[in-house]
């Protein structure tokens, strides 16, 4: 076999370019990812009359992974069990996950006074359901696999935090949901819409856009000698940041969007932690700085805060000279 | 900051129906019914609103005291072996969204539920104190009863409309 001496130099950069893109074609394909993020304690949740080495978590991973196999999907498959804050928030951030399963237990109420619960915990208790609201424009699946789901996807919906998010399609049960049968769900879900459509990864990712022009600086310090948990910090109901648990302390500059109204400039330090959900969470305390206004902590007169799973600062304008 | 309480209290003995000073107690025992095998096929949950009344005899006459406390109860309906239900009932909020039918029955002001929704962090913060200080106490009655002395206490650190709004709201329910 021969080549036209005359053909080669247009043949060779062919090649080259026929390579690299197959080379590109097959590291997306390898670095797109299906993680299943699972927070339960398997001591905890066991079913009666079982042995002690039935492990949920052991469990869930074979039907992922026998699910995964009976579907043909190109995605990298990544489990975590005893997922936490933490976890949730670096896979969301991850812009190669395009598929997450969560399974934790959540609850979704409203009473029908003023009372409420809206939560999705993880094992330790703590609540991380703001964190959700990271979901960026690279993710196209998601599964809540918890009880009552679908309330929380269709409330966030509502509330727009997956506006930046246009391509994302979501499963969750409006019921209580048994962790595997919840999970065959998902999974069964996600097989369909590849039937559906075999290119369902292969998707426009949009920009996303900043939370605000408005810059901040925040100052977390340790006055404990245990390791301080990690936060959410949230703007009123709007998650603006996040901080990884710590025993040194931490700095974190965010853009934020100041309204005029100084209640919904609030910031909530959130451990996720309830009331009595541990004895004494160690937020630490926070020194915001802005040109803007300054933040002062919700306390008491003799200087204790008030709160026990969050802190407050409340929002002060800075007069004008 | 006294007669900011001395005001508030006056204010709500005005404006609340019963004739008597009520202290509200708001308190929630939190359960965590995530059990390990413990497989609930249904969990029916009603809230339970106790109203306890207690009279008291002092130099100047009989004092009446009402405590209203929520909490919230769960009961199993059915048990199925072998399911991890991943149900999560262990807490309670305070709720920002007032209803109409709320807001009529407890005979709200405008400022008042503006406050109400500007300030609903901190009432959930001191919920949350509440309910962690009094968790320690042994006795039901005795822990309503400091649930309703640490309302009084925190609620000085609330703006009167919020405080009085909560007042008016406990005992609407």
């Amino acid at each position: 076999m021969s080549f036209n001496l005359r053909h080669r130099p247009v043949i060779g950069p062919i090649l080259v370019f026929l390579c690299l893109f197959l080379l590109r074609v097959g590291s997306v394909a390898a670095t797109d990812k299906i993680v299943l993020l699972t927070s339960l304690d398997p001591d905890e949740n066991r079913p009666p009359l079982h042995f002690k080495s039935w492990d949920i978590n052991e469990k869930l991973e074979k039907r992922f992974y026998k699910y995964l196999k009976g579907m043909d999907v190109k995605l990298k498959p990544e489990v975590v069990h005893f997922s936490t804050a933490e976890n949730l928030y670096t896979k969301l951030q991850d812009r190669d996950v395009k598929a997450l399963i969560w399974v934790g237990h959540a609850g979704f109420y409203e009473g029908a006074g003023i009372a409420q619960n809206k939560t999705i915990i993880d094992y330790k208790g703590r609540d991380l359901k703001n964190l959700f609201q990271l979901v960026g424009p690279h993710l196209r699946y998601l599964g809540l696999v918890g009880c009552r789901g679908e309330f929380f996807l269709k409330e966030w919906q509502e509330k727009g935090w997956f506006t930046e998010a246009p391509h994302l399609i979501t499963f969750g049960r409006e019921v209580r949901t048994d962790a595997r049968k919840g999970l065959r769900l998902a999974m069964k879900e996600l097989k369909e819409l590849y039937k559906k459509n075999p290119n369902l990864m292969k998707f426009p990712i949009l920009k996303q856009h900043d939370n605000g022009k408005n810059k901040i600086h925040i100052y977390r310090t340790n006055h404990s000698s245990e390791k301080m948990d990690s936060i959410q910090i949230m703007q009123r109901e709007k998650l603006v940041g996040f901080l990884p648990g710590s025993l040194e302390n931490q700095e974190i500059s965010l853009s934020i969007e100041l309204s005029d109204h100084a209640v919904e400039n609030k910031i909530i330090s959130d451990s996720g932690y309830s009331a009595l959900g541990k004895e004494n969470p160690n937020l630490g305390r926070l020194e915001i700085q802005s040109d803007q206004g300054q933040w002062e902590l919700f306390q008491t007169r003799t200087g204790q805060p008030i709160g026990v799973g969050k802190h407050i600062y409340r929002y002060k304008t800075i007069p004008r000279r | 900051m006294k007669s900011i309480i001395s005001c508030l209290l006056i204010a709500a003995t005005f404006a609340l129906s019963t004739p008597s000073k009520a202290i509200v107690g708001l308190a929630t025992d939190s359960e965590e019914l995530a059990i390990a095998g413990l497989a609930l096929m249904d969990l029916s949950q009603i809230w339970v609103v106790e109203s306890r009344t207690t009279r008291r005899h002092h130099r100047r006459g009989w004092t009446r005291t009402t405590y209203v406390t929520y909490r919230l109860v769960t009961f199993p309906a059915f048990f199925i072996a072998g399911l991890v239900l991943l149900d999560e009932q262990g807490r309670a909020e305070i709720s920002a969204d007032l209803s109409e039918e709320v807001i009529a029955a407890a005979e709200l002001t405008s400022d008042e539920v503006t406050a109400f929704k500007a300030e609903i962090e901190e009432i959930n913060s001191i919920k949350d104190v509440v309910a962690s200080e009094i968790s320690s106490i042994e006795g039901e009655e005795q822990r309503i009863e400091a649930a309703g002395r640490l309302w009084t206490e925190y609620s000085s650190v609330l703006s009167q409309d919020a405080a009085i709004a909560l007042a008016k709201i406990t005992n609407a329910q």
